[in-house]
């Protein structure tokens, strides 16, 4: 080797699912910029082994629809789902009849887990609830979990008839998910994150309601673990629910459940909302009377049967979210 | 507030869309992404259940048998308590419908299915919906070579397509076909030569997929820059950071991009910070400049004998900012030099000072880390008198950051990122690299990695022979083979990778040096 005249440097960058330092409790973190977005995940197509499950599931009179961003069904339909036959996988739970819905709807999963990819029905679902209907079917929402824990983006409902057989699933879930399960970040550095990132556009105190909890965030493409909370503002009705990384910190995604609309009428005169039936119905003229008032910079929509409060939007003063009786006019 | 007969007439601002990414369609961030807005297409399809007609809704002719309200709203009810879960979108909200009206009256399931077509949702769906962009130089080529989209028929029946390309330049492959129940088609968007005759400019064009059966139709805008501007600027937004050991002059040369750059390899800094003034920044925070004796920097041809030093590894003009998070759209509100624009905190740790030299001024960042980590980067910007600019990157332990240069003048049209560590390297001697970019791998702990390897192309450009060495800085990086000896002209492929085995349990960066 000759003299060192010069060096030209590759550099490789290694990223390990597991190991990014921890924060100080007291600690903030930089949160990516598409905290309230997110890119539209990849198509994902089927694995060959479960488009092979899918047409032995065809032939037995199944239909299958596919989800193209998890590569998972999207809409499973047949005249019995928990029947076994060649496209079955799973651990062969039997399904017990006799009204234990949420039971078996565990085991129609496990009787289709080629098809979505699930490794153990049993662990990987836990009934949120069954619901009859007037025709007597039954609707058993499951929540995907991991190692315990709920899955964010993990939701299937199974459909029972009202002969009491599986007929439909739909809903989504996430294939292969294997995060691990410890957090590198505490909950309260979660929260501290949270706030920061709020007050970086939505200036004002904020307040975490409710302790956070631990998740798998599986929206999007890749499954990532981490700490689900909701702050509430104290100038302005607001619910901002957020997913911050509980590996590296980052704010995944965030949203703020209250909508707000603006005020029907630019001043403070009662105003009567005018509105048509549909032609099929008769087609009359309706009024709800309803009034837009600013005194002490509040503004009320009311309905004098359902008392509907709408909040001030356009005025930049506190406003605050009560609801109360007043006397139409 | 809402009119379900008509929402694109509620009023100036408050406009909705009628059909499924249609006029008024909403795909901002504002109102939780659009939920409530874009529910005016949902609106519009249950006015359209419920009272039918015939008319053209934003392009869509229909003719419509009515339910009336009494039958629709049973279905709504089933379709959104039994069959809708958290994620359900519009595709998805047409599969529950008919689920529900199946359950209920199987007669109602066509006038659920052609309701649902009328404000454009159908059983063909395509995936992504995002635009087609393509850039290159004057003349081509253009980049990337083909875009992929996937059709998907979600029905019972088999569906028939066509594609069309609004403009000459655009190439759709297949342009038509037939999709079995419950398949999918891939379709490749491309740009052709007929593009190359195309002036320096950014040029839109749209394919339109149809479906023969329905007429329902999905466009996909196609975007194509022609001589591109280089904006100079690079967001690490996926764990991508691949600044280190590097420097970037940036000489003013004329040109529409302004400046022309140089990369070399660095190992210290080219301007040493001793000697400087220290600054005492706090987490989040901005020292102001000022040079003395008439001296004046320039960014983008705009003098300044003033600037801002910012905490979070940039330097703005005009004013100062202590922006901590890093996005495009913030970086281009300020006049403003990125090294590293990330959430740093030099209060916590390493040290950031300026100096004015006889023909420059010098900022430098020395071992600060992100805020509430351990780890540490080193950078500095160089603004020389003569309107020369240069970054120098050694160790960067973010993985995240952005860095580049703004005029300040908002997101520039037609903007797209650079590859800030793909610029050539000046030819200062004859062993150069021609491939450029890091290798970043990712995967869980153990492996294996993807991707798992890249292979780098050397190549002498001098008159005699060199002999060369590669080396790994780390025990899980290999590169192969190892060591050889080029002539003149020549060129070889060494293969850099990261095999699995002694992976360490944490993000790392590793160097594989190339010596002669």
């Amino acid at each position: 080797m000759r003299t060192l005249a010069m060096a030209i440097t590759v550099s490789a960058l290694l990223a390990v699912n597991r190991t990014i330092p921890a924060f100080n409790s007291d600690g903030k973190a930089a949160p990516p910029p598409t905290a309230s977005g997110g890119a539209e995940a990849r198509p994902v197509a089927p694995l060959a082994e479960q488009t092979q499950a899918a047409a032995k599931a065809t032939q037995a009179g199944l239909r299958v629809e596919w989800n193209r961003q998890y590569g998972t069904p999207s809409v499973v339909r047949g005249a019995d789902l928990g029947a076994r036959g060649d496209f079955s996988g799973g651990k062969g739970l039997a399904l017990r009849g006799g009204g234990a819905f949420e039971a078996d709807a565990v085991a129609v999963m496990d009787n289709l887990a080629r098809l979505y990819r699930i490794q153990d029905a049993e662990k990987e679902f836990a009934a949120k609830k069954a619901e009859a209907d007037s025709l007597g079917f039954h609707h058993v929402r499951l929540q995907q979990r991991h190692e315990g824990l709920r899955v964010v983006g993990g939701d299937l409902i199974v459909h029972f008839n009202a002969q009491g057989l599986a007929y439909q699933v739909n809903g989504r879930y996430a294939p292969g998910v294997a995060v691990a399960t410890a957090p590198q970040v505490k909950a309260e550095t979660a929260r501290t994150v949270a706030l920061k990132d709020l007050a970086s556009f939505n200036p004002g105190k904020a307040e975490q309601t409710g302790a956070p909890e631990l998740v798998v965030y599986a929206r999007g493409a890749a499954p990532q673990l981490a700490w689900e909370l909701a702050l509430s503002k104290a100038d302005e009705p607001a619910r901002w629910r957020y997913w911050v990384n509980a590996i590296t910190g980052e704010v995944i995604h965030r949203h703020d459940e209250i909508m707000r609309v603006d005020p029907p009428t630019p001043d403070g005169a009662a105003a009567p909302i005018t509105g048509n039936v549909l032609a099929g119905e008769g087609g009359d003229t309706v009024s709800v009377t309803g009034w837009h008032e600013n005194t002490n910079g509040l503004y009320y929509l009311y309905n004098a049967a359902d008392r509907w409060v709408i909040f001030n939007n356009a005025d930049a003063a506190p406003i605050r979210a009560r609801r109360r009786g007043r006397p139409t006019g | 507030m809402r009119d379900p007969a008509n929402p694109a007439t509620v009023g100036a601002g408050n406009e909705r869309a009628s059909r499924y990414k249609g006029t008024y369609w909403y795909e901002g961030n504002d109102d939780n992404s659009g939920v409530h807005w874009n529910a005016g297409v949902q609106n519009h399809f249950f006015y359209l259940l419920c009272e039918g007609g015939s008319g053209n809704n934003d392009g869509l002719a229909y003719n419509l048998t009515g339910l009336g309200v009494a039958s629709a709203e049973q279905i709504a009810y089933r379709a959104l308590a039994f069959y809708c879960t958290p994620d359900t979108d519009y595709p998805a909200a047409r599969s529950a419908w008919l689920s529900a009206a199946q359950d209920l009256n199987p007669a109602w399931v066509a006038p659920v299915a052609a309701a649902w077509s009328a404000v454009g949702v159908g059983p063909l769906t395509i995936s992504p919906s995002t635009k087609a962009s393509f850039r290159g130089l004057e003349g081509g080529p253009f980049l990337p070579a083909a875009r992929t989209y996937t059709l998907a028929n979600g029905d019972l029946t088999s569906v028939n397509w066509t594609a069309s390309a609004s403009q000459p330049w655009v190439t759709v492959s297949p342009a038509s076909g037939a999709i079995a129940a419950d398949g999918a088609a891939n379709i490749q968007i491309s740009i052709n030569a007929a593009a190359n005759a195309l002036a320096r400019g950014l040029y839109s064009a749209e394919v339109t997929f149809t479906n023969v059966a329905d007429g329902l139709t999905w466009t996909i805008p196609v975007e194509l820059n022609s001589g591109a501007t280089d904006y100079f600027t690079e967001l690490f937004d996926a764990a991508d950071n691949d600044l280190d050991n590097m420097s970037l002059m940036f000489i003013p040369d004329g040109s529409p991009s302004y400046y022309t750059v140089e990369r070399s390899v660095a190992s210290t800094f080219p301007a040493s910070p001793s000697g400087g003034t220290a600054l005492d920044l706090a987490d989040d925070d901005f020292a102001e400049a000022t040079l003395t004796d008439g001296a004046q920097v320039s960014l983008y041809g705009t003098a300044y004998n003033r600037f801002y030093i910012g905490s979070n590894g940039y330097l703005t003009f005009g004013q100062g900012e202590w922006a901590f998070y890093e996005s495009i759209a913030k970086h281009f509100v300020l006049p403003r030099v990125a090294a590293l624009f990330d959430d740093l905190d030099p209060a916590s740790g390493g040290a950031v000072s300026w100096k004015q030299m006889s023909d420059r001024a010098v900022v430098t960042w020395q071992n600060v880390p992100q805020y509430g980590m351990s780890g540490a980067n080193s950078f500095q910007i160089e603004l020389f008198f003569d309107g020369r600019i240069r970054i120098t990157w050694l160790g960067i332990s973010a993985t995240d950051g952005l860095a580049g240069f703004s005029e300040g003048e908002w997101l520039p049209a037609g903007f797209f990122e650079s590859d800030l560590s793909a610029y050539n390297a000046a030819i200062t001697d004859d062993l150069e690299l021609i491939t450029y970019g890091g290798l970043v791998g990712s995967g869980m702990e153990g492996g294996p990695f993807t991707p798992a390897s890249k292979t780098y192309t050397l190549r002498n450009n001098g008159a005699a022979p060199v002999d060369w060495t590669a080396t790994p800085s780390a025990p899980w990086l290999t590169a192969t083979p190892s060591n050889g000896t080029l002539d003149a002209g020549q060129q070889a492929d060494v293969v850099v990778a990261i095999p699995g085995s002694h992976t360490p349990t944490g993000p790392g960066k590793a160097f594989s040096t190339i010596s002669k």
